[in-house]
């Protein structure tokens, strides 16, 4: 702080903004409107918004059904619209975050409203949902109150940890206190009482068992990959184990960029008189993604269009998606004998291993990913602009998972940015699996010619 | 206002004074030490010896003419930027039009432009270059079908090498050797053959830096060393590099471009290089990555550089020099961010005016529209010089031992 010259700038005076707020937007790009309006308003609204083409071509319209229908309706289009707490705006404002994202922008009004209201948000992969429920949490506790006011769960460690480092980020100016429940994160008979406590449901639900969690103080309680947190098949016994100890006032926020119907509808019952915010089936992944197959012959074939891929796209980083661990070990040896950095994460992988095979992906000293469906959700690495499945996802029944696709190639395109995914067919099962997707997701997933290495190039940089 | 407008041109006067003495110094040290380490290599290997020396000293005497050459550009590109320093602050306050932020306004055929004169003449050499070789050496090559597939293949590996670079140090010396590798065996087929590879390498690497760079950015260290590898065995690199980085980013230049009133929206994005469907905040992410690979290389010590830090303080005075944009505090802040720590620790007392003339001056000035990265930028010095007194080394700046 000292030799700074005659001008003398103290810390203090940064307090002050040079510019005088309301700041007015003078850019010649139009903005969403930010008056208030009925919801028999609301439908006009979005026909607005549509007529702003540069909008609709990275952001897509959503559905937002209010609970109460005399509830009002705020979009805003600037963070300074929320009127979040300056030390919580400049937390935003440090993580990079311009303005918001369409899904933040809707939200996050909803969100913050008092007295709090549950919601179901659905958006694409990459949107800008972590922030979103974080700024609601982040908003919502008291600092002085030394205990647990927020839970947040989420289905893999890596997503847990992912949601705790934003967290962290995003209230580095405030004096929040935060914590890790993961399997290992926790000493036996510690007492937690961080404001905020993210986790996976396992372990979070043992904690409560065993009194070393005080749930009584929880005002906010989130699932992050809301569908598959409710699968009745996995998770969904412990989620509910856990909402039922959750005090009956606590608000229920549920996300997800998929929520099949089984699911949706079983998820009003979890998270009662939600307000909504839904997406239309074919606006499940975005425009900024583009969607490729390559016809290959054989399964050596694949390897060998696979190595030319590095040879004609720049990539920063990528994942390869494959249904099994041989095959996994089969590649990170082929693609490592090439020169490439790769790490390899599967499902037999724990704990410390796990961690450190994603942080070496996340960190870049490996530039590829080979994963098998481990990593579908949430992972959310900005570098990553392609995605590979160099098998289609398929379910445990062994029929195309198309859910498990839009997670996927949700991977890469994170907010807006470009992103590339290329599927690998080589036989009519394949074929299959990937048409059906294709169906299901209403977009067209563009053939690409294995035969001549210079057309490959030609048709994909036509498309990205 | 007038005492304090004299204060600040007294300020800049002596910044620009200091700035010259201690290059001057720097050199004369460098020389120095090249000196010294020449010696050692006589002593060891005399056969060798005579033509490195030959070699060092010619190179030596072109890098000095180059030197003075610019010390000389940069005195008088500064003398005219204090001409136009005054009515431009006095007017700081009043709605101020693009036009009176212009260093030089030229002949006129550079209104829609604004840049200084010097980097303007220094940018279009290079721009020139690149240009020449896409629109007439390059189709020349294409059109005889071997020399074609030779240069898809020297593509391929060049694309394939460059996007497998990390920060292990290892690696990186694999990949370097392997692209010098490439580039000496297109010199052996020809000049043009060696123009064209080199192009094809600056074009992937610049895009590198669009889409690698531009989220992660301290991923420009090790594409900068490699950068700086290959300019110091090829030479004319330099100039290719230098173009693409100019063609795709004006801000390197740094150039501000004019919107006529007449002009669409669409049209100007146009001439800043937007991409088709490219948002404005994609757009910028795009050119910071530029910016950061830029700073990166300027900032390069850990081989021997001959594109320096005195290129970052030139940039850095350029562009506090000129009125702000919207984009003008990322731009500020992704420089520093990555080469904030070597100005500093090269200009001492100069670079610490610098950031107070940041602080004091430009970021008053920011366009009320970049609040949040203005924001960003105040807070990350806010943590760095007022904190810690400095900016300190990214932790990603040195490389891994594996």
């Amino acid at each position: 702080m000292s030799g700074w010259g005659e001008t003398n700038v103290k810390e203090s005076s940064w307090g002050k903004d040079p510019e005088p707020t309301p700041i007015k937007k003078e850019s010649s790009w139009a903005d969403e409107p930010t008056e208030t309006i009925k919801m028999d308003q609301l439908e006009k609204e979005i026909k607005e918004i549509k007529k702003h083409p540069h909008l609709a071509e990275v952001e897509h319209d959503v559905q937002v059904t209010l609970a109460d229908s005399n509830d009002i309706y705020h979009s805003v289009s600037t963070f300074e619209d929320l009127k979040l707490k300056e030390e919580l705006l400049k937390g935003v404002y440090a993580m990079g975050y311009q303005k918001p994202s369409k899904i933040q922008a809707t939200a996050l009004p909803l969100l913050l409203a008092d007295p709090p209201k549950n919601m179901i948000g659905q958006s694409q992969a990459g949107t800008g949902k972590t922030a979103a429920f974080s700024l609601n949490i982040l908003s919502r506790i008291n600092i002085a109150q030394k205990t647990t006011q927020a839970l947040v769960i989420a289905p893999a460690r890596e997503l847990a940890r992912q949601i705790l480092d934003n967290l962290r980020e995003m209230g580095k100016f405030t004096q929040v206190v935060t914590s890790l429940a993961v399997p290992g994160a926790i000493e036996r008979g510690e007492k937690v009482s961080a404001h905020v406590v993210v986790g996976t449901p396992g372990t979070v639900m043992e904690l409560i068992k065993k009194r070393q969690l005080d749930v009584s103080k929880i005002i906010v309680f989130v699932l992050d990959e809301a569908d598959s947190m409710l699968d009745q098949q996995g998770l969904g016994d412990t989620s509910v184990r856990i909402k039922n100890v959750m005090p009956k006032t606590c608000q229920i926020v549920l996300f997800s960029a998929t929520f099949p119907d089984h699911v949706r509808e079983y998820a009003t019952k979890f998270a009662v008189n939600a307000n909504t915010i839904s997406l239309k089936q074919e606006e499940l992944s975005v425009d900024s993604i583009k969607q490729f197959y390559m016809d290959c012959k054989n399964e050596q074939h694949k390897a060998e269009i696979l190595s030319s891929i590095y040879d004609l796209l720049t990539i920063g980083q990528s994942i390869i998606f494959v249904r099994t661990r041989r095959t996994a070990d089969y590649l990170q040896k082929r693609m490592t004998d090439e020169g490439h950095s790769v790490s390899s994460l599967h499902g037999d992988f724990e704990g410390a291993d796990r961690d450190k095979a994603i942080d070496d992906f996340r960190e870049g000293r490996s530039k590829v990913l080979i994963t098998t469906n481990v990593l579908a959700r949430g992972i959310d690495i900005l570098q990553v602009n392609l995605v590979i499945n160099y098998d289609m996802p398929v379910d445990k029944d062994m029929r195309p998972d198309a859910e498990t696709y839009i997670h996927r190639i949700g991977r890469t395109g994170r907010f807006g940015r470009q992103g590339v995914s290329i599927n690998f067919c080589h036989d009519k099962r394949s074929f299959e699996e990937m048409k059906a997707i294709e169906s299901y997701i209403g977009r067209e997933i563009i053939r690409v010619p294995t035969d001549n290495i210079a057309d490959i190039e030609k048709i994909l940089k036509k498309e990205i | 206002m007038k005492k304090e407008l004299q204060q600040s041109l007294d300020v800049i006067k002596k910044m620009e004074l200091e700035e010259q003495k201690r290059l001057k110094e720097i050199r004369e040290e460098k020389e120095r030490k090249e000196k010294e380490v020449a010696e050692k290599q006589r002593l060891e290997k005399e056969k060798k010896q005579r033509e490195e020396k030959e070699k060092l000293e010619k190179e030596k005497a072109e890098k000095d003419k180059l030197e003075k050459e610019r010390i000389e550009k940069e005195k008088q590109e500064h003398q005219l930027k204090l001409k136009q320093e005054a009515p431009k602050i006095s007017i700081q306050n009043s709605s101020i039009t693009p036009k009176h932020a212009t260093p030089i306004k030229g002949e006129g055929e550079q209104s829609d432009k604004i840049v200084s004169k010097q980097a303007w003449e220094e940018a279009s050499t290079y721009l020139e270059i690149v240009n020449k070789i896409k629109t007439e050496l390059k189709p020349k090559m294409l059109q005889n079908v071997e020399v074609s597939n030779e240069l898809m293949k020297c593509k391929m590996k060049i694309n394939r090498t460059v996007g497998q670079l990390t920060r292990s140090q290892s690696q990186l010396i694999r990949l370097a050797k392997s692209l010098n590798e490439i580039f000496n065996g297109a010199k052996e087929k020809s000049l043009e053959f060696h123009q064209v590879v080199m192009y094809l390498a600056a074009k992937k690497i610049i895009k590198q830096a669009e889409t690698e760079v531009s989220v992660k950015n301290d991923t420009a260290y090790p594409l900068a060393i490699l950068c700086v590898h290959l300019g110091t065995k090829h030479p004319e690199f330099w100039h290719v590099l230098l173009g693409r980085f100019m063609k795709k980013c004006i801000f390197i230049i740094p150039c501000y471009l004019v919107k006529p009133k007449a002009e669409s929206l669409q049209v100007y994005q146009e001439r800043l290089g937007f991409k088709k469907n490219e948002t404005e905040i994609q757009y910028g992410e795009r050119m910071c990555g530029i910016v950061a690979l830029y700073a990166a290389v300027v900032q390069t010590d850990a081989i021997p550089n001959s594109y320096g830090i005195q290129h970052g303080w030139s940039w850095m005075a350029r562009i506090l020099n000129m009125k702000p944009r919207k984009l003008t505090p990322l731009l500020i802040l992704t420089f520093l961010e990555i080469a904030g720590n070597k100005l500093l620790q090269q200009y001492g007392e100069q670079g610490k005016k610098l950031v107070h003339l940041i602080i004091e001056k430009s970021i008053p000035m920011m366009p009320a529209s970049s609040v949040a990265s203005t924001t960003k930028l105040k807070l990350f010095l806010e943590d760095t010089v007022f904190k810690q007194g400095t900016i300190p080394a990214h932790p990603s700046r040195v490389l891994l031992n594996e």
